[in-house]
């Protein structure tokens, strides 16, 4: 082994000890979860169904069997459902409450400037008095449109209208 | 080297097949009928090799010796026996069904019964009891309200 | 010089393996994300280390640097360049070290990408399956070494093969090397070591992943028993082309008119084959019924074990002589590493049962669940008369002190009923319901299927009826066939009735229900490939005779006439001796056929190579089997009618196809379902508010 084959050795072990531990010097965080791929009771009761559906399809399952077990998987399916919105509704209360114990917002109706009465982000006309939709904030009286989810004077959040799909894309 | 030893062998094997001819006036065995006994018989000298197909020279010399026993009227019994006692049981490509080797033939019916047993055993204990199967054979789709119907029914459809 | 690379960059794949293993097996005790990260760094970049080890051992014996012990020994300047590249994988170190560079690759494939999403698993991932890859390597630096030197001491007239000059001794350059084993000179040597080792090295994938689950707790937890799944299917393809690519090479070139003789290398691959197909079936109930967890857990870790026993058996050669297993190194310490990672892995499962707790609700015995456990328990009872009738040679040997042969007859009893039955299921279970199957539906479903084969069968096998069980061979062949058309059928016309067009009913049945009907088209190619058994055990029809030029030989309807027979030095160091034969077909000429036998000059090896003549129907076989020494005369011929094994390699594709068809990804649906969005999606992160 001549001097220059030792070199290249020594070069090859520096070389992995330096790709190694390049990871260690900086402090990293646990990956995100991407969930993407986990099935859930839902899904696999939707993949259950599927597969009945095509066996009565086929034949295989009388009806009587078909009827029969077609209600315990929906059942199973709906069940499963109502947790994921369940989940879903409760994360959404933690997020709003999290934006809003951030941006200061209120909980308070947003209402019409005229009559009072409360407006829905989508309503273009007040149902009360039949005018143009135009809201007060309940903080700064500042004049807006029903469908802000922010007041444009202070920041305030609005009325729930923070669903949880617009955070997602924030 | 190798053709020498070859042309000793077939010169030795045409020498013995006219000596045979001479002395028994007996038909010469086919090597159809050379290779149906070589096939139930392992070569006792190359691993896993059928005595029939296997090219060496040792070989070459059993299947001669085969056609000799053959052509003094030595039946397939006697022929096998006398392979048996001269190099071992190895020689037999079915072990026999007998002593400590029949455990081979008998250990597989073991096994297919024993696991028949106790698979039977689990799928006893998988089904449901008649309480179990009164209670599902109820329909409980009532309690699902319509919008949870409709979705689950349309998501299906998209799946199939 | 090229040579001291490639050690040193084996041995650095070597360190790298072992720190993968220590580093991740600490970051995930400690839960560190760096420590795993940097194991992943490790194990990805072993890999080209690795490579350009593999790289240099081929160069050299493309190059015969003759200095190498391995390159001397399987290695010939009278070999073709292509069969030098072979010999990577010809000869006990360079197959070593090519298992070892493969497991390695199929860990940095599952790190390469996505590797974060099974992130409670990875760390424990890393660790088994790098401690698998490091022990191969470590086979490879310390007991086979590739790059090993031969050096001779002078005054003695032994060689000595060693990695570094021993005392007292000068390098030794052989002027010519041994060169391969000749049965290993042959064109399928580019496929079928490959494959196989392809399929027994990608178990590990699946067994890190199940044991990862346990160690981490997580085996609650159903995603790592998909992603097993999916690799499972990838090991099991490839193992299944080497198992097809094996039989091939068989009947090319052993020459002895068949393509499976239950030899046990043989055996041994076909060992983990069986228990990974009553795994992936296992699988389906425990994705789709959340039932026999254990049981598939069970199975991945025999799956892998066997594969290991499979590496054994072929590398040390134990079952063909106990002698031969302490011979080197390599038996005793391949033993350890198989009995540690068996008993070990069942340790830890029954230490973690508790968390593969199965849900089990049966309605009735009569059901497709049914119908996997009697699968499996067919599938473990052939695999286990195949691994008994494997060792026990060696056990008689150590109980009674004489050897014994157990031949095909042997394995040909005892397993051929149990694959009848298997084969029987295969058509049957698609018409069993989940839960609860009413045995007159079933009865209605099979009746078609049933009397179309039985006249298909009774007219099939009155061409055979040499043989009376072949009636019952033929019949079950039928049936099945049949029960997977009419799958086919009953599937395009429930979508027919909604107006598509039967073409397009077919594509989007199989578009929709990729895994059932590419299962259906794996079925069909396992049927095909069992008419070649079928026809191997019942129909065989073979002669033999001396034949002087110009006489003929008649089997059937097949006549063969010896023309000629002469003598050339072939490539690879050969002598040929071909014979020229003409093939009548009834009286009418079809192909001249060519059978050789070769020998080796420097192996005083011969090997017949049989010319054969392949149809649909059947395949004719001719060996040339003795001849005159002198004036060529004489010629004894053998010659085989092998029915329906051309089928056998048809199925082969089919069944490639089949995986195809079932591996290929489903479109994703879940983007348009009403939750796109999961709870686990958001960490705690978001909601802290920073």
């Amino acid at each position: 082994m001549t001097i220059g084959t030792a070199l290249i050795g020594i070069g090859m072990l520096v070389l992995a000890g330096i790709v190694v531990t390049q990871p260690l010097r900086h402090k990293a965080a646990l990956p995100e979860d991407s969930g993407s791929s986990r099935g859930s009771d839902y899904d696999a009761a939707l993949l259950a169904l599927r597969d009945l559906e095509f066996d009565h399809q086929l034949d295989v399952v009388s009806d009587e069997d078909y009827a029969r077990t077609k209600g315990q998987l929906m059942t199973q399916a709906a069940q499963a459902l109502e947790q994921q919105v369940e989940a879903r509704s409760q994360l959404d209360d933690l997020i709003e409450t999290a934006v809003r114990t951030n941006r200061g917002g209120t909980n308070q109706p947003v209402t019409c400037q005229h009559c009072q009465e409360q407006l829905a982000p989508d309503d273009n006309f007040c149902p009360q008095c039949g005018r143009i939709a135009e809201i007060a904030c309940p903080v700064c009286k500042q004049a807006g449109t029903p469908g802000d989810n922010f007041c444009t004077g202070c920041g305030t959040a609005l009325h729930g209208a923070l669903n949880f799909a617009s955070v997602a894309e924030l | 080297m190798f053709r020498r030893r070859l042309l000793l062998a077939l010169l030795t094997i045409a020498a013995s097949f006219y000596a045979v001819s001479l002395v028994q006036a007996q038909t010469v065995p086919t090597d159809d009928e050379v290779n149906a006994i070589a096939r139930k018989l392992y070569c006792p000298v190359c691993p896993n090799t059928p005595l029939d197909v296997c090219e060496t020279q040792a070989c070459a010399d059993w299947r001669a010796q085969i056609r000799d026993q053959l052509a003094d009227g030595w039946s397939e019994e006697q022929v096998m026996a006398y392979f048996v006692e001269q190099y071992g049981e190895r020689v037999l490509a079915e072990p026999e069904r007998s002593g400590f080797n029949s455990l081979v033939w008998i250990l597989p019916v073991v096994a297919v019964a024993l696991g028949l047993f106790v698979a039977f055993q689990v799928l006893r204990s998988w089904r449901l009891s008649d309480v179990g199967l009164a209670e599902t054979a109820v329909p409980v789709e009532a309690a699902i309200s319509p919008e949870t119907r409709a979705k689950i029914e349309r998501e299906l459809k998209e799946l199939v | 010089m090229l040579a001291d690379i490639g050690l040193m960059a084996l041995v650095t794949g070597f360190l790298l393996a072992v720190y993968a293993t220590a580093v991740s097996a600490w970051g995930g005790w400690r839960n560190e994300w760096r420590w795993v990260e940097s194991a992943r760094s490790a194990t990805l970049l072993a890999v080209p280390f690795l490579t350009i080890s593999v790289v240099v051992v081929t160069y050299s014996l493309y190059t015969m640097d003759f200095s190498l012990a391995y390159v001397a020994d399987v290695s010939s300047q009278a070999m073709s360049p292509f069969l030098r590249l072979t010999a990577l994988w010809g000869g006990q170190s360079g197959s070593v070290l090519f298992w070892a560079w493969l497991m390695n690759g199929f860990v940095a494939a599952v790190l390469w990408r996505k590797w974060e999403r099974d992130h409670d698993l990875m760390p424990y991932f890393i660790t088994v399956a790098m401690l698998t890859t490091a022990f191969f390597i470590g086979i490879v630096v310390f007991i086979t070494n590739p790059f090993a030197r031969l050096w001779h001491v002078p005054g003695t007239t032994e060689l000595l093969t060693a990695v570094f000059q021993p005392a007292g001794a000068v390098a030794y350059v052989a002027r010519d090397g041994s060169g391969l084993n000749p049965l290993l000179r042959h064109f399928g040597m580019i496929g079928h070591p490959p494959t196989t080792y392809l399929g027994f090295t990608g178990f590990v994938i699946p067994y890190a992943f199940a044991i990862s689950a346990l160690l981490s707790g997580r085996s609650r937890d159903d995603e790592w028993i998909r992603t097993s799944r999916r690799w499972t299917l990838v090991a099991w393809i490839f193992l299944s082309i080497g198992l097809i690519l094996g039989g091939r090479w068989a009947y090319d070139v052993l020459g002895w008119g068949g393509f499976w003789a239950w030899d046990p290398v043989e055996n041994a691959m076909l060992m983990p084959w069986l228990t990974g197909t009553a795994f992936l079936h296992s699988v389906m109930m425990t994705e789709k019924r959340g039932m026999l967890k254990v049981w598939s857990v069970s199975l991945i870790i025999l799956t892998y074990s066997l594969s290991l026993f499979g590496t054994f058996i072929t590398r040390t050669g134990v079952i063909s002589s106990v002698h031969s297993f302490s011979k080197t190194a390599l038996g005793p310490v391949f033993f350890v590493f198989i009995g540690l990672t068996f008993v070990g892995s069942l340790w830890l499962l029954l230490r973690r049962l508790d968390t593969l707790k199965s849900e089990h609700e049966l309605e009735s015995f009569l059901s497709r669940e049914s119908a996997f456990v009697l699968q499996n328990v067919l599938f473990l009872a052939i695999t286990f008369v195949v691994f008994l009738g494997t060792v026990f040679p060696l056990l008689s040997e150590l109980v009674t002190g004489t050897k014994i042969t157990v031949g095909p007859p042997y394995f040909q009893k005892a397993t051929g009923p149990l694959f009848a039955v298997l084969v029987l299921l295969m058509g049957l279970a698609p018409l069993f319901a989940w839960r609860k199957q009413a045995a007159g539906r079933l009865g209605r479903a099979a009746l078609l299927p049933l009397v179309g084969s039985v006249l298909w069968a009774a007219v099939w096998g009155y061409a055979h009826r040499l043989h009376p069980a072949s009636y019952f061979a033929l019949w079950l062949v039928a049936f099945v066939v049949l029960l997977i058309i009419f799958e086919f059928v009953k599937g395009m016309q429930a979508r027919m009735k909604r107006g598509e067009n039967p073409a397009a009913a077919l594509y989007h049945l199989m578009g929709r229900n990729r895994r059932r009907y590419g299962g259906c088209i794996i079925h069909l190619g396992v049927v095909m490939i069992g008419l070649g058994f079928i026809g191997d055990a019942y129909f065989q029809q073979e002669t033999q005779m001396a034949l002087a030029q110009g006489e003929s030989l008649t089997l059937g309807e097949y006549t063969l006439r010896f023309d000629n027979l002469e003598s050339y030095p072939g490539s690879d160091g050969r002598e040929v001796l071909e014979a020229t034969t003409s093939l009548f077909k009834n009286g009418e000429f079809v192909q001249t056929l060519k059978p050789r036998r070769d020998f080796f000059v420097v192996q005083r090896q011969p090997m017949t190579i049989p010319a054969v003549y392949p149809t649909p129907a059947q395949d004719v076989y001719v060996l040339l089997v003795a001849w005159e020494e002198i004036g060529f005369g004489a010629s004894t011929f053998r010659m085989y009618l092998n029915p329906l094994i051309s089928w056998t390699w048809a199925g082969g594709f089919v069944l490639i196809l089949g995986t195809l068809v079932a591996a290929w990804p489903e479109r994703q649906h879940q983007a348009k379902r009403s939750y796109v969005l999961k709870p686990e999606r958001v960490q705690p992160g978001l909601l802290g508010g920073d």
